[in-house]
């Protein structure tokens, strides 16, 4: 019977610990349930960072912030240290929380995508109330992405706690400084784990594309209000990238539409948009027309270490 | 009720409760007969009907039975059983089918829309009193007198929906003594039933999704897709009907009460005689000594009744032409390994080729078991040749989770079937049901019913 007692007991006691660890550590659990809320938990972890890239998939796809680090680090004498912020799954409310709670950070430089899907096109995922909304304020936003984040939050304490997928989201957040985080976000993460990773070597830079840089001074759209306002107060220099995309997908991101809203952005800003997608960028490279694949992450990367290098130089 | 429910664990725990403060064993039948149904006509109440009726008339059948000895009644009772069984699940099949062959004949004839409804655990609880009717005929066992007794015999509900499925000799008996409350035996319930539902929630459930998703759309899957996909299903529905059965097996022992083992890691069989007394063993064991051994066993016609024992087995299994191929497709291979013995040899590197071919032709036949009709399986044999392209790449949680089984298997498998856990230190019994109770939190949130209860 002491058995018995004893190990009931020990299983009870264990839980109501663990129920109490959970509660007592809410950030980091709470990181566990967004990729988001994760990478913006590691950016605090992460020390020295000068240089965040914010987006979505196609920018995670496009960078690997270890090799822009190296790229960097080659052609100029100043230290870099990014970190790629980028998630799937993104959209406007998100990105715009994202730049937030950046711009709070110790970080010198943001690399912002600013793409067909995450800005100009702010169908993807709201619904007709959202769209509302980020018309609103930007508390609107603010208090629309942190409600959608702590509704998950007793799920998170409930359920997915204990995930082993959790378990490694940990993992990345305490070892955010060591290893490349990358890796973890992509598809195919067993492969690229066991793999090494493989610079594209027969390539030139200089050769591939090249960006439409955009800075002019003509006053457009106010899709941008929000973030123009919330970007305008920083002092921190401010990028932003269109990454390549496959002819399939040209018509969509590089039109007169886009490029007018970018103007607003260059203009209001005071900052330049390198926008890739007008560029011919090799099939080869490619894994589906909107993303990049191993290879053109490696070659974009580099690309990028070409196009901002001086711009970054002076922020760092 | 289900088992993977919080409303199921507070039921058990305040049945175990009242089981375990009181020593007379009529109340503790009372109980455990009144519990059952409770059980059974929280899910769906109509089904509570059946049973009560199959209970009384079955109660009834099995006195005269063992009072007349005669093989009339015997037989009017398997019949009437298995009219109930047809009526409820093979009704729309026969019709269906009845009514094609008539049209084949130009005539036009419209199958009749009507809701199909299948009492939870029907063919279960159908077998095991068949099972005890025949005993009592065959003079194996005593019949029993005490209405109360059989109906827990009869709807015990730790087994009554997806088994196992429990010999009247060695249940009865164990319902009429007073069990002391073993200690030991009640902490290796609790594993049991962590294990249990780990095995169900965890594993099946999660592995369920992309299943579906792969049979749902063959034509999407590359060949390595497909066959993941496939090991996928071998997996879901081992974990499923392994799970239900350990709960069982836990919920047995909670109340001291000893439930026959059903799944002994059927996947390393390096036959498929070996495979089908690793796989559902009471099950197996069911067909062998009521049906094939009175069709006329090894004495005569071996292989057809070999051949007509799988494919009624397969038939069990559902209602579709699907079933019956699986049936036959194993009643085949059985009987082909009867007529040409085929071994490669003895050592482990023969052994093991054995068992990846045994594996690989279960898995084959778990296509025509899971499609959903002929075209499906043909389209998925389609996938497993290659024949599509696709780009989609095979996921890394069904990969990992596919892993997870196969650790699983490696380490709580044996303790699963014996009593070791006894023998564990209390660090170890307690690190292990803390990791199962982990994972189930973990992975609560898909609430898929078990597969075996549409059979």
């Amino acid at each position: 019977m002491k058995g018995l007692i004893k190990y009931t007991l020990s299983i009870l006691l264990v839980l109501l610990c663990t129920e109490q660890f959970v509660g007592h550590h809410q950030n980091y659990f709470r990181a566990l349930s967004d990729k988001l809320l994760l990478k913006l938990e590691m950016l605090k972890k992460r020390e020295n960072d000068k240089l965040v890239f914010i987006g979505s998939s196609k920018t995670l796809d496009a960078v690997d912030s270890a090799l822009f680090n190296d790229h960097f680090n080659e052609v100029s004498d100043k230290k870099m240290k990014s970190f790629n912020m980028a998630t799937t799954g993104q959209n406007y409310k998100r990105i715009f929380h994202t730049i937030k709670k950046v711009l709070k950070s110790q970080v010198k430089v943001l690399v912002i995508e600013t793409s067909y899907v995450n800005f100009l096109d702010g169908n993807l995922g709201f619904d007709e109330s959202e769209k509302r909304n980020i018309n609103k304020s930007n508390l609107s936003i603010e208090e629309d992405v942190q409600g959608f984040l702590s509704r998950n939050l007793h799920m998170v304490r409930l359920r997915k706690a204990f995930k082993p997928k959790s378990f490694l989201r940990l993992f990345m957040i305490f070892s955010s400084n060591i290893f490349n985080h990358d890796m973890w976000f992509r598809s195919n993460t067993i492969k690229q784990i066991i793999s090494k990773f493989k610079v594209v070597q027969d390539f030139s830079s200089q050769d591939l594309i090249q960006p439409k840089i955009i800075s002019s001074n003509i006053n457009g759209d106010e899709r941008f209000r929000n973030l123009i306002n919330l970007l305008d107060t920083t002092e921190k220099k401010i990028i932003f990238i269109n990454p390549p995309v496959a002819k399939e997908d040209h018509e969509r991101e590089c039109n007169d539409e886009n490029h007018h809203s970018y103007k607003t952005l260059s203009k209001e800003l005071d900052t330049k948009v390198y926008d890739y997608t007008c560029s011919a960028f090799d099939q080869k490279f490619m894994r589906d027309p909107t993303h990049l694949n191993s290879s053109g992450r490696s070659a974009f990367t580099k690309i990028l270490v070409r196009d901002l290098q001086k711009e970054i130089e002076q922020e760092i | 009720m289900l088992f993977n429910t919080l409303t199921f664990i507070i039921f058990h725990l305040v049945c175990l409760f009242i089981f375990w403060i009181t020593k007379s064993l009529l109340i503790r039948n009372v109980l455990l007969f009144s519990g059952s149904l409770f059980f059974y006509g929280w899910y769906y109440w109509p089904g509570l009907i059946v049973l009560v009726l199959s209970i009384l008339l079955n109660f009834y059948f099995s006195l005269k039975i063992a009072q007349t000895g005669s093989k009339k009644t015997l037989s009017l009772a398997v019949i009437l059983n298995l009219t109930s069984l047809s009526f409820f699940k093979y009704s729309k099949f026969i019709l269906e089918n009845f009514l094609s062959f008539l049209n084949s004949f130009g005539l036009e004839l419209t199958i009749p829309e009507y809701n199909y409804w299948l009492p939870l655990g029907i063919s279960f609880y159908t077998f095991q009193v068949i099972g005890y009717l025949v005993d009592i005929y065959r003079k194996e066992v005593e019949v029993e007198k005490n209405f109360i007794v059989f109906g827990v015999f009869k709807c015990f509900y730790a087994q009554l929906i997806a088994g196992p499925i429990v010999r009247a000799k060695e249940f009865l008996p164990q319902l009429k003594k007073v069990n002391r409350f073993n200690p030991e035996k009640f902490k290796i319930g609790i594993y049991y039933l962590l294990a249990g539902l780990c095995i169900k929630i965890v594993i099946a459930d999660t592995v369920a999704q992309f299943v579906d998703f792969g049979f749902s759309a063959p034509e999407k899957l590359n060949f390595i897709n497909a066959w993941v996909t496939l090991y996928g299903f071998a997996v879901q529905i081992l974990s499923d009907f392994w799970g239900y059965s350990t709960i069982a097996i836990g919920i047995g022992y909670m109340y001291g009460i000893d439930l026959p083992l059903n799944f002994n890691n059927p996947y390393i069989s390096s036959s498929i005689r070996e495979f089908w007394r690793r796989w559902h063993i009471t099950l197996s064991f069911w067909l062998r000594d009521y049906l094939y051994i009175s069709l006329g066993g090894n004495r005569k016609y071996r292989l057809r009744n070999l051949m007509a024992t799988m494919t009624l087995g397969g038939l069990w299994h559902g209602a579709s032409w699907n079933f019956i191929f699986w049936g036959i497709g194993h009643g085949l291979w059985l009987v082909l390994e009867r007529v040409i013995p085929f071994k490669i040899g003895n050592n482990k590197f023969a052994k093991l080729t054995n068992q990846l071919i045994v594996f690989h032709g279960v898995c084959i036949l778990w296509v025509f078991f899971r499609a959903n009709d002929f075209k499906n399986a043909f389209d998925y044999f389609q996938s497993l040749l290659g024949m599509f392209k696709s780009s989609i790449k095979v996921s890394d949680t069904l990969i990992f989770q596919l892993i997870l089984f196969i650790f699983f298997v490696v380490f709580f498998e044996k303790s699963l079937k014996d009593q070791r856990f006894l023998k564990w230190s209390l660090f170890k019994q307690v690190s292990v049901s803390l990791l199962f109770i982990f994972l189930i939190n973990s992975y609560a949130n898909a609430k898929l019913d078990f597969i075996y209860f549409v059979f």
